[in-house]
């Protein structure tokens, strides 16, 4: 076969492989311009067109998807007139036969969306029902849209609880699609009050756990609604909406005011809905309005919550008692650390209501009941670490608030004295080495190691302090935190420690690194004046009253009386080893005639 | 006066870009001392904490254009607050027309000033706050802040009609969304709050993305680019909500002004009922 030959066999061959698939894309181009341009029977003819030249299923499907999109074009499903919709619907049929995976998904779910916009809800229903095995090969959010269609077309077939629990698998894959939220609200209203309410409380509850808190909050008000009177006769549903009320607000970082604006109907609300949710809603009430809740370690905070039984239920009480404390901060800080003491004693693991206590304890005056308080706290303390042992963080935070106070008493006490800053820095140390230990994202803290250099500075462990301080200036230096970096560098010296060999070494490498990070800058001519007239005044044989000083990019200008007793060498001398001096000019002036 | 009242105002007055402004300011007093005696460059660390902001907006709501000076339809106010108890808390308030929504998050809790060694330096206050922001504020609300950005503060203003009045093709409107930019808005649907000055009233255009580009003509810099394109299907005007192709010959009568993001959706599945 000569080479000739050759060409032309291999330009046949490319031309049978490859012309067939430059024409399809030929024509899904110009189908596209077409549509792009609104002449949508243009475009669908060079879909149809794209549609018989396909060679692959895939191609054959995609074709037809956009085919069918121009054939409806400006219409809606409902809006075709019957020609349109019939060639719609082969198109669609024949999608279905040639589709496979997501696209198979996708033509299920736009076919029985066609049928259900033209009323056809029971062969809808079907369609959607043989495809929607296949959402759990998709993502959440599609197989959301696709139940929430398949739900519409149970909704409409008359049948409302199936369709109220595929709206609820709809919210369940996507708690995000309003349209879900909105229809399946829709249907409980039909429901009617006794079962109604139960499923409207199961829904919240669905929202609140999937921190649909906007969402979860505006069904809450629609319930507390008082034309809703029937409904909150319900007492289970009525009860367990107060407990929901208690979990939407722990888990709502923006719930103070609307706490505030919801508690007054939820207690009308409640006040329907029999004893147990009266009783609930009032202990809810009473930790926002209370102004006498004891300011006591002592005292038991489940005597207050009689009616909250469970650990999950006193852990949302409890943060709920944070928000209501802080919301008391500013009016009376003994009721907002009472909140704070019943956040913890309702919940101990939750260090940080501890932590908050203690902040605001160490801003009262001095006075035998806040060193009452103030030793319970470290009682406290050790119930925490017993019941939050692995949340290192807060009960590290606790230890810093701690030692800060002790620090301000000037308490540095030892390290086996609990009321004592070194106490106090040396457990936040241990806590934070946990920490990193536990987390490989843990946030750096070089204070933890300054704070404990400054106790060990102060009890006389001074090698231990040394350790510290560099310790700081390394994890500073990691974070760029240069000023804060040399700082803890300077404090290491201070401490007088004679570092060994090898630590010498560990240091001077860290000197090194915050060279690199921040060269010292040269002193400006300003620092450099400054400089150099100290220098004059500590000679003893200068009189520097004698001298101006003007310093130019680091060249200096001395200017004395010819009567002046120094020599110029004595002042050159005493002004060159000034670091960023260049040369130094000495000027005599002939005194006056 | 209303939202579409105010976002039409600033449109008559010559506010065409639908930018968000970011701003933040430090309240807290001890950190507005520590930055206040550093002043490097010309900008304050207030301003350099609004300009790192901008990537992290981007990134997480990459719908809407953000800016830090300048007219813009809305905003977004930052701001770092403190108490003596040494807790610091971040707060946004996101402003448009007469709304006003704000969300707030705790930053340092009592004890975790003093565990970082205190403040951020001045060199590095832009990026680190703006980190803090992102991780603790947005990221915690970021679905509220979506849905609130997506309700009422526009994607884009203005538009053009790629159509010829009074022919038989079907409307298409091209928005100054640059192809390259927006090209993940494609699949996307979006109400486009159109004047119809004949009626003095407005309508609503509910419109699907293409999946292909359009060219937009910029009237004033006269430059022509590839641009996101749209396919109208529904128009609302108060209680109506009608086909476009059953009220072809009015949509020339139609302005479009303000374009709000309805669904970003990438999955591209029908709901029943049409456009969502």
């Amino acid at each position: 076969m000569n080479a000739r030959f050759a060409a032309v066999a291999m330009a046949a061959l490319f031309s049978v492989s490859t012309a067939p698939a430059q024409q399809f894309e030929q024509l899904m181009e110009r189908g596209e311009q077409a549509d792009l341009r609104g002449k949508t029977i243009k475009a669908a003819s060079q879909f149809k067109a794209a549609v018989e030249v396909a060679k692959t299923p895939e191609d054959r499907v995609r074709a037809t998807f956009a085919y069918i999109d121009a054939l409806k074009g400006a219409q809606t499903n409902a809006g075709l007139d019957p020609a349109a919709a019939g060639q719609v619907e082969a198109a669609y049929q024949k999608a279905l036969k040639d589709a496979q995976g997501m696209l198979s998904f996708k033509a299920h779910n736009d076919y029985a969306v066609f049928l259900l916009d033209r009323g056809d809800h029971a062969r809808a229903q079907q369609i959607f029902a043989d495809g929607v095995k296949d959402c759990d090969s998709v993502s959440q959010k599609t197989a959301a849209r696709y139940r929430y269609n398949f739900a519409l077309s149970q909704a409409r077939s008359g049948q409302m609880e199936p369709a109220l629990a595929t709206y609820r698998r709809a919210l369940e894959n996507d708690p995000t699609l309003e349209p879900a939220s909105n229809a399946a609200f829709n249907i409980v209203n039909e429901l009617g009050p006794q079962r109604g309410a139960a499923e409207a409380v199961d829904l919240i509850e669905l929202l609140i756990d999937r921190n649909q808190l906007g969402e979860a909050e505006k069904r809450i008000t629609q319930a507390l609604d008082p034309a809703r009177g029937e409904w909150q006769q319900q007492s289970a549903p009525m009860e367990k909406l107060v407990r929901l009320f208690a979990r939407w607000a722990a888990k709502n970082d923006n719930a103070s005011e609307t706490v505030k604006t919801l508690l007054p109907p939820l207690i009308a609300a409640a006040a329907n809905g029999g004893e147990a949710a009266r009783e609930r809603a009032a202990e809810l009430q009473g930790l926002w309005e209370r102004s006498d809740l004891p300011l006591s370690f002592e005292s038991n905070a489940e005597l207050l919550f009689p009616h909250w039984p469970s650990a999950e239920e006193r852990n949302d009480l409890s943060h709920l008692a944070m928000i209501a404390a802080d919301d008391w901060e500013l009016a009376n800080s003994g009721q907002a650390m009472a909140r704070y003491i019943v956040a913890w004693q309702l919940d101990p693991a939750n260090v940080d209501a501890i932590v908050y206590c203690a902040a605001l304890l160490d801003l009262r005056d001095p006075s035998p009941e806040r060193e009452a308080l103030f030793d319970s706290m470290i009682t406290a303390l050790f119930e925490s670490k017993r019941a939050a042992a692995d949340d290192h963080q807060a009960l590290l935070r606790l230890h810093m608030v701690l030692g800060s106070i002790f620090e301000k008493r000037g308490q540095w006490g030892s390290l086996t004295d609990p009321r004592s800053a070194a106490f106090q820095y040396w457990s936040a140390f241990h806590e934070y080495e946990s920490l990193r230990a536990s987390e490989a994202d843990a946030p750096v803290y070089p204070g933890v190691h300054a704070n404990l250099g400054a106790a060990y500075q102060h009890i006389g462990m001074a090698p231990e302090a040394w350790q510290q301080y560099v310790s700081a200036a390394e994890l500073n230096l990691t974070v760029r935190q240069i000023a804060a970096a040399e700082l803890m560098l300077e404090r290491a010296d201070s401490t007088g420690y004679v570092p060994t060999a090898e630590e010498t070494a560990h240091i001077n490498q860290v000197r090194t690194l915050l060279r690199t990070l921040h060269p010292p800058r040269p002193p400006t001519d300003v620092q450099i004046a400054q400089e150099v007239k100290e220098r004059l005044e500590a000679h003893p044989e200068i009189d520097a009253s004698q001298i101006d000083v003007a310093v130019r990019q680091g060249v200096v200008t001395l200017s004395a009386q010819q009567t002046a007793s120094h020599s110029t060498l004595a002042v050159t001398s005493a002004v060159l080893p000034t670091e960023g001096v260049t040369e130094v000019q000495v000027e005599v002036a002939s005194p006056p005639p | 006066m209303n939202r579409l009242a105010a976002v039409a105002l600033l449109f008559i007055s010559g506010v065409v870009k639908a930018d968000v402004r970011v701003t933040f300011t430090i309240d807290s007093r001890p950190m507005k001392a520590l930055y206040a005696s550093a002043v490097r460059g010309a900008k304050t660390a207030d301003q350099e904490i609004a300009d790192a902001l901008l990537p992290e907006l981007h990134m997480r709501f990459p719908q809407w254009r953000y800016v830090t000076t300048g007219p813009a339809i809305s905003s977004l106010d930052f701001h770092v607050q403190s108490k003596a108890t040494g807790e610091h808390t971040f707060s946004v308030v996101l402003t448009s027309g007469n709304r006003i929504t704000r969300w707030n998050s705790v930053w340092l809790t009592p004890g975790e000033l003093d565990a970082q060694g205190g403040y951020p330096a001045r060199a590095q206050v832009g990026t680190i706050i703006a980190a803090r922001v992102a991780e603790k504020l947005l990221d915690a609300n970021q679905q509220a802040i979506f849905e609130n950005l997506r309700d009422n503060v526009p994607v884009v203003m203005g538009g053009q009609w790629l159509w010829a009045p009074g022919r038989r093709e079907e409307p298409r409107i091209v928005l100054p969304l640059r192809w390259t930019e927006a090209k993940f808005l494609s699949a996307s649907a979006f109400r486009v709050v159109c004047d119809w000055p004949n009626k003095q009233m407005k309508a609503t255009l509910r419109s699907q993305a293409l999946s292909v580009a359009a060219i937009y003509e910029d009237k004033v810099s006269r430059a022509r680019y590839e641009a996101l394109a749209l396919r109208p299907l529904r128009r609302i005007v108060g209680e109506e909500d009608v086909a476009v192709g059953s009220v072809l010959r009015e949509m020339d009568e139609l302005t479009p002004f303000a374009v709000f993001l309805q669904t970003f959706d990438p999955a591209g599945l029908q709901m029943a009922g049409g456009t969502q």
